[in-house]
């Protein structure tokens, strides 16, 4: 079973790859898809330390509490995640496109 | 011998986690994107239950696969492009792009390997429904009704944003 | 019932046998995962052939509710029809077309149907023959259900045809409608047996079906069924797939083994809608004298034969109507029946109450709540026709 550290470096990789893609992608809907891919590597990464630095069920009130922060980061991600999406939708029936260098009115 | 077994469990789908995840970055069509954040988060909901979070392991798959993607592959279909343009931003933008992902991911690992960490005697190994449920309504429960009270806000914006008139 | 000690555990015997087997002569870590595999490929196997009952169930039941006979030639009662058709779709040719997307094209078929054949892994046969006890079984359930809908998106898009696009887009908007009341009419199930196990909750109806719980049990198991109707595609909901509607939908393009892999999916996942039917509300394998995995098919069978017959009366419903029915209908009274299973647990009425006295109850509620159906449809009707009739003789008295 591996340690800690592989779960956590696993967790890291998926948040970078998520990094590269929100500040080099064009599209507006793979850019909310790179955000998904962040929150999930940060999810891997709570669940992780939750298995691994939590103390019994017996001692601790909460022995779960990274798995609880996992669960309301996924809830917030589909509330987000819809809303984003209803807004590119909003976006292109105006601009009618959903490249992010083209939506640039607020532009100074 | 399950550790074995864990252990090769857990490489195939790290490896097929990361595989989904390039692709949601490299693939050239869309439609592909969403297909490869399917596979990017089904293998994260297997390295769930890798670590006994089995509860959380069905509302990922139940959520994110389920309902999220599905959602973005609509709005992928309500808005097409009339011409395909080339998805990713001009090279002097990637490389910086790169330079920033990769100069965090060293950081992140730095810190990872570095650090501290103040193991438990023994991993924490159980079925998690009741406690979570428990936690949800005990400890839990501000954030919990914040959570449902952001849920409704965002169902009744997003049916706002997304009408026809 | 003295069951012979060879039945007992059947499963778990053989993957043991297996298990011994293989370890004869292989490292540990290989043994396992072959015994695992050797298990799928049973699985599978097992499906594959309840299929193709269930097919010519379907076929023989469809046929004599139309007053005609069905297959009767290949072999006796035409009980070998299923495999003519399996031979027929494999010898069929592939057609990939032309500008199709063929990673797509090819892998829709795969992720309707692996997450079918996923879900018999917890559906508890017996006492002790369960494939996987999983703690979050009735979970698990639901949330491989939710990957049809996304096989269904991929092979409309994936056949570069407007009609097929059209017709999965439908299809994916009726299925993830009523994924939320077949979700939410499940909890009071588990409210009532306290865990999400399957195992769990076929155990907890020991003494009482929970089919028998005071309004909850018919309200709930109406619910499930419906929503689980309209999950399958199948009839009175089949309208992404009828062969009158948008020229047969999102499988259009797909022929041979790749439209039997679709057809597969959707009959393995009515067996196991029909199973969990049964598992939730009906006990599973509870029941006297016979073993418990003989009253497990039976029940699937009987629910199964009710979709049948559903198929077989009822007319197709419209897009509009099939959608309110979803949101306006199905998701309010799952959420009554939520409340109503708290009252039930609390009361705790299902431990005392004789099972009989409690059928005598639900018997009165259902035939209660089926004339006050007919009764709110003929108010309705009322309220709605006058104002038609008095505009047509309006119309009528203008044109004079």
């Amino acid at each position: 079973m591996p340690g800690l550290n592989q779960f956590l470096i696993l967790g890291a990789v998926l948040f970078c790859v998520g990094i590269y893609g929100a500040l080099t992608k064009r599209n507006v809907i793979v850019l909310l898809m790179c955000l998904e891919l962040m929150l999930n590597g940060i999810n891997v990464t709570l669940v992780g330390f939750n298995r691994f630095l939590a103390p019994p069920v017996g001692v601790s009130s909460s022995p779960f509490a990274g798995q609880m922060f996992a669960l309301f980061i996924i809830a917030v991600a589909a509330a987000e995640a819809a809303l984003g999406l209803a807004i590119v939708i909003a976006v292109y029936r105006v601009r009618h496109t959903v490249q992010v260098d083209e939506i640039d009115l607020l532009r100074g | 011998m399950t550790d074995v077994i864990a252990t090769i469990a857990f490489w195939v789908f790290a490896i097929s986690a990361v595989v989904g995840a390039l692709g949601v970055v490299a693939a050239r069509r869309v439609f592909h994107n969403a297909l490869f954040l399917v596979v990017a988060l089904g293998s994260t909901a297997a390295i769930y239950v890798l670590l006994s979070a089995d509860f959380l392991a069905a509302v990922q798959i139940l959520v994110y696969v389920g309902a999220i993607v599905i959602l973005m592959l609509f709005a992928i279909m309500l808005t097409p492009q009339a011409v395909e343009l080339p998805s990713f931003a001009p090279g002097g933008q990637q490389f910086a792009g790169s330079l920033v992902a990769l100069a965090l991911f060293g950081l992140m690992v730095g810190a990872i390997v570095t650090g501290p960490w103040a193991l438990a005697a023994r991993p924490l190994d159980q079925p998690t429904s009741y406690d979570l449920g428990r936690g949800l309504l005990t400890t839990f429960v501000f954030p919990f009704e914040l959570a449902s009270l952001v849920l409704l806000v965002g169902m009744i914006g997003a049916i706002l944003l997304a009408r026809e008139d | 019932m003295q069951i012979p000690s060879l039945l007992n555990d059947l499963i778990g015997q053989i993957g043991g046998l297996l298990q011994a087997i293989f370890e004869a002569f292989l490292p540990d870590w290989l043994a396992v995962p072959l015994v695992v595999l050797v298990g799928i490929g049973v699985t599978v196997t097992f499906v594959a052939v309840v299929v193709m009952t269930q097919v010519w169930a379907e076929r023989k039941v469809i046929a004599r509710i139309q007053d005609r006979v069905g297959p009767n030639r290949v072999g006796p009662w035409g009980i070998f029809q299923s495999v003519a058709d399996v031979l027929k779709l494999l010898t069929k040719e592939d057609i990939v077309p032309a500008k199709a997307d063929r990673w797509v094209f090819v892998l829709a078929p795969l992720v309707t149907l692996v997450p079918s054949l996923m879900i018999f892994a917890v559906l508890p046969f017996n006492w002790d023959a369960t494939i996987a006890r999983l703690d979050v079984g009735i979970l698990y359930v639901l949330a491989l259900a939710t990957f049809p809908t996304l096989g269904i998106i991929m092979a409309g898009w994936a056949s570069y045809n407007n009609y097929t696009l059209l017709g999965g887009m439908r299809a994916a908007a009726q299925l993830i409608s009523y994924e939320v009341p077949e979700v939410l009419s499940v909890l009071p199930i588990v409210l009532l047996a306290g865990t999400m196990s399957l195992w769990g909750i076929s155990a907890a109806q020991e003494g009482t079906w929970f089919i028998l719980a005071p309004i909850v049990g018919p309200l709930g198991f109406a619910l499930f069924f419906t929503a689980g109707l309209a999950e399958l595609n199948r009839s009175p909901f089949d309208l992404p797939e009828a062969e009158s509607e948008i020229i047969a939908g999102f499988h259009m393009e797909y022929s041979g083994m790749r439209f039997a892999l679709f057809f597969l999916a959707e009959y393995a996942n009515s067996f196991s809608v029909s199973a969990l039917a049964a598992t939730l509300f009906f006990g599973g394998w509870q029941g006297w004298l016979l073993p418990g995995y003989v009253w497990f098919f039976v029940k699937t069978y009987l629910l199964f034969l009710v979709m049948i017959w559903a198929r077989g009366t009822l007319p197709r419903l419209r897009y509009d109507q099939l959608m309110g029915l979803a949101w306006k209908i199905l998701l309010p009274l799952t959420l009554v029946n939520v409340v109503l299973a708290a009252l039930v647990k609390e009361s705790r009425i299902m431990e005392w109450f004789p099972a009989v006295g409690l059928l005598v109850i639900n018997v009165i509620v259902v035939f209660l709540g089926f004339h006050l159906y007919n009764f709110a449809f003929r108010v309705v009707r009322r309220n709605a026709g006058a104002p038609l009739l008095e505009g047509t003789q309006a119309a009528q008295a203008a044109r004079g």
